[in-house]
């Protein structure tokens, strides 16, 4: 079942939270909502469990108009980033908590709730409390329980965020694995870009409450529509340019001085703050005197060993001080790249983006 | 942005009545609603009476209340006196409780579990009866003082009055500075003291200097706390003031005595106890906001063990202290089983008339007792857990005025509890004196503050996303309440079950004011016998006034390892 938000407004008090949002989530989807903390992502996602209650605009799930619904009507699965586990009851409870509420009858309830654990590698865990599992375990215990009523949707809130490194990755395939079996409807909240990235169909960058920029992980990865949503998706240098009125696709700009060919994925009008845009992996390193002389002179200020690549943090010529650029070398540098040491700045005209500010 | 702007008073408007159409569609709503109502008719109508019949009330000679109280040397001495014990009783409660806390939190010396039982027993002793058995020891016919007289032919001085007020009071309060200073050291980031010496102070001048400062304000709460319930205090000062008048026994005499009761007079100090509560707290409020530091990473200091010569003083003055505690237990036993002619104890001639008495002839008090505070327990628990349910977890425009209301008998004495009630509930539409009722709703007033600060507290470490996963689940959200959230408020609530049944046992104050002949609890009966000089008997009674107490606490804790001071 999809889901289609229209204009919605949703306030705490006289704070507006959430200020004339439109989407529409495909039946079936994995849609992220991905923003830093206060974007309105949370917010959102409460409003459509019926948490938060709205102040303008209307929520369909499928046909249903459920913008008045209270939450325990509205059929959703929902998975929180404190895993909420009810401590008192047993692993099999849990799963059956929302089966009971439905009035199951108690041999399908036994059969779907441990399927449902099964489902999620926890069969033989269902006399066990919560407080006997690991954070991985919980927080499939609860994705077992959020899907073994079969919801219109699933609801995720950060729910990767309380654990560590290695199992978010474990958890965060079980995730993916489920939500493709069931084909269900899933909106899922994070701000954690590599989790977006993974994970989804379809990607909402947030801003104040809005949406930044929606689209496919690679068209919001490759053709970030702001600085804002570059910096926030992936490592991107920022370098603030003037820039003339121009048509969608290349153009040249001026960088200090030199002459940089770059993408306008929109028309621009004349701007003395417009940003060039380029992720440090598209960016390429030259001896200073290669041959022809391609790219931007500059010089080397750091860098960093990191093991498969090396970070490099280099100063254009003309820059302010404070302006580093970084760039990514694969494999092994020069070892005579040591900081001081002059260099060019390769551009790729393609993936170097120029965006309105 | 502009168009954004231009949007939002229209927006906020619709926004309003959507809320409004939300809450009164919640359930809460309405139970919210109720609750303010019990509130409202069964605590601040009686306050609001005490209040306006000291403002507009006359006396026989037409004069108002504040007018005699502010004219008649006799009242000012009594609001004298009673600052005067309050500050008294409070310096010598502090200079116990506080070097004892600091000692048992950072030393190790022999005896030192001795100590740690002391909030327990001032849990377990009923204050009518430490008044009691103090007095069974130094009073005109106590044990020491006729063993000075006989033996050594020494008149001591008279108990009654300041010395006896003084020092039973010491004793019965010194453990809310005890445990509140306890607290405080225990919390106490050792860091921050290894800190000052690192940076070059030496130990002592590092405490001084570090510790002191972000101590003073949580030992400063608890003595306060203590100023408060000395003056709202009424057994001791009862049972032992004698010529000196005070506060709280005018009120009472104003209320009760056959002659020279005074309708005007019981207002009006009700109401000046009111206010020097008020005040109090407004101090103590005032001083926890502006010096309570945060201690974000508390590592409590490890004790220390004492050796040695330092060692043996600890333990010493350690076993005083816990002794002198423990004294009036040990007298009520020995007293119980005591022969006694009239007032006259013939100490060393034992019996078992006294218990029998109790149990054959007037066996009464103790079903009273039991019944009344069963009844209280329930309606108080429950509506503590209600209460703070609201206010933690379903936050309203009314909730806060729940919040506040509920912290309101905190400021009131039993005494003006039981004033306010008999002058409300005596007649009209909800006449309930001479009904065991107005006994119960005494109790559960005098309660509300405690059982809804102990239930909230709970309240806060339970995550709202529980909740929010059983009606995501489909479960509505009264029978969330009962299945997710109430399961684990219940080792909370059975706490506060237990403090709640062991304090309206031992309730004096408000209920001796609105009982009726037929309807005396054990503490009520302690407290005539003790009036009439009946030591053995009151002794007796008091013995079973301690079991029951004592039983259900030791059934809570060993049983069902509750903590009752979590």
């Amino acid at each position: 079942m999809g889901i289609q938000i229209d204009q919605l407004a949703v306030a705490y008090g006289n704070t507006r939270v959430i200020a004339d949002l439109s989407v529409v989530i495909p039946q079936g989807s994995f849609f992220t909502l991905l923003g830093p903390s206060g974007c309105g992502k949370t917010t959102l996602l409460r409003t459509l469990a019926g948490f938060i209650p709205v102040q303008a605009g209307r929520i369909h799930f499928g046909k249903n108009d459920v913008t008045q619904l209270a939450a325990h009507q509205r059929n959703i699965g929902m998975v929180f980033q404190d895993y909420a586990l009810f401590p008192h009851l047993s692993v099999f409870d849990n799963v059956a908590y929302g089966l009971r509420a439905r009035r199951t009858e108690a041999q399908a309830l036994r059969k779907k709730s441990l399927a449902a654990l099964e489902r999620v590698g926890l069969d033989g865990f269902e006399d066990r409390l919560p407080a006997a599992l690991s954070g991985g375990q919980r927080q499939r215990v609860a994705l077992a329980r959020a899907l073994v009523i079969e919801p219109q949707v699933l609801l995720m809130d950060e729910p990767l965020s309380n654990l560590d490194a290695k199992l978010r990755v474990q958890v965060r395939e079980t995730i993916a694995s489920l939500q493709r079996e069931a084909g269900i409807t899933t909106v899922f909240v994070t701000h954690d870009q590599e989790e977006a990235l993974a994970l989804s169909d379809q990607i909402a960058v947030m801003q104040h409450g809005r949406i930044a920029q929606l689209g496919s992980p690679a068209e919001i990865y490759k053709t970030p529509c702001s600085g804002y949503v570059a910096d926030f998706i992936g490592a991107a240098n920022l370098l603030q340019v003037a820039a003339p009125a121009c048509a969608a696709g290349p153009v040249s700009v001026d960088l200090h001085g030199m002459v940089v060919a770059a993408h306008a994925p929109q028309a621009l009008a004349a701007a003395a703050n417009a940003l060039l845009v380029a992720r440090p992996d598209d960016l390429g390193l030259v001896p200073a005197d290669a041959v022809g002389a391609p790219g931007v002179p500059a010089q080397v200020h750091s860098k960093q060993y990191l093991g498969a690549r090396t970070l490099f943090r280099v100063r254009l010529r003309n820059a302010p001080a404070a302006q580093l650029v970084q760039v990514d070398w694969h494999g092994d540098p020069p070892p005579e790249w040591l900081p001081g040491a002059a260099v060019r700045v390769v551009f790729d005209p393609r993936k170097t983006l120029l965006l309105a500010p | 942005m502009s168009a954004a702007a231009n949007a939002r008073s229209p927006i906020v408007a619709r926004f309003n009545l959507a809320a409004l159409r939300t809450s009164l569609r919640s359930p809460w709503t309405w139970l919210s609603l109720a609750l303010l109502g019990l509130l409202l008719v069964f605590l601040v109508w009686p306050v609001f009476n005490i209040l306006s019949a000291s403002f507009f009330g006359r006396a026989a000679d037409g004069r108002s209340g504040w007018a005699i109280l502010f004219s008649d040397p006799r009242y000012m001495k009594a609001l004298g006196n009673t600052i005067m014990l309050g500050l008294s009783v409070t310096l010598f409660a502090s200079l116990i409780g506080v070097p004892l806390a600091y000692f048992t939190a950072r030393f190790d010396f022999p005896g030192k579990s001795f100590v740690a039982i002391l909030p327990l027993i001032t849990l377990v002793i009923p204050e009518v009866i430490a008044a009691q058995t103090w007095l069974m020891i130094f009073g005109n016919n106590g044990v020491l003082t006729r063993a000075a007289s006989e033996w050594f032919d020494i008149t001591l001085p008279s108990f009654y009055g300041w010395p006896g007020l003084v020092l039973v009071m010491t004793f019965t309060y010194y453990a809310y500075v005890y445990i509140g200073t306890l607290a405080a050291v225990r919390g106490f980031d050792v860091q921050l003291e290894e800190a000052a010496q690192s940076l070059g102070s030496p130990p002592t001048e590092a405490r001084l200097k570090i510790m002191l400062p972000v101590l003073l304000p949580a030992v400063l709460a608890s003595a306060l706390l203590v100023f408060t319930l000395v003056t709202g205090n009424f057994a001791t000062s009862m049972i032992l003031g004698h010529k000196v008048e005070l506060l709280s026994v005018l009120t009472y005499q104003a209320t009760v005595s056959e002659i020279g009761s005074s309708p005007v007079m019981q207002s009006t100090l009700a109401s000046t106890s009111i206010a020097l509560v008020m005040a109090t707290l407004f101090v103590q409020r005032w001083i926890v906001n502006r010096g309570r530091y945060e201690i974000t990473q508390g590592r409590g200091a490890p004790s220390r063990p004492i050796r040695g010569a330092a060692g043996v003083v600890f333990a010493l003055i350690a076993v005083v202290v816990v002794a002198l505690t423990m004294l009036p237990l040990v007298t009520l036993l020995v007293g119980a089983f005591t022969r006694a002619r009239g007032p006259v104890m013939r100490w060393g001639e034992w019996t078992l008339a006294n218990l029998e008495r109790v149990f054959v002839n007037a066996p009464e008090p103790v079903w009273n007792t039991m019944l009344y505070s069963a009844i209280a327990t329930t309606i108080g628990v429950v509506m503590a857990t209600l209460v703070s349910y609201l206010i933690v977890k379903k936050k309203s425009l009314i909730t806060p005025w729940l919040d506040y209301l509920s912290s309101l008998p905190l400021a009131l004495s039993g005494t003006v509890i039981g004033i306010g009630l008999m002058m409300t509930f005596s007649k009209g539409w909800l006449s309930l004196s001479g009904t065991a009722s107005i006994i119960v709703l005494a109790y559960v007033v005098r309660r509300l503050s405690f059982g809804v600060r102990n239930a909230s507290s709970t309240l806060f470490n339970i995550s709202n996303s529980i909740e929010e996963a059983s009606i995501s689940l489909g479960v509505p959200p009264v029978t969330t309440f009962f299945r997710a959230v109430l399961p684990l408020m219940i080792p909370a609530i059975a706490a506060a079950a237990v403090l709640t049944w062991t304090t309206t046992v031992a309730e004096l104050s408000a209920s001796v004011i609105v009982y009726s002949p037929g309807r005396e609890t054990m503490p009520i009966q302690i407290f005539r016998l003790i009036d009439s000089g009946l030591m053995a008997q009151a002794s007796a009674y008091g013995l079973l006034l301690i079991g029951v107490i004592v039983v259900p606490v030791l059934i809570a804790t060993k049983l069902f390892k509750i903590k009752l001071f979590a």
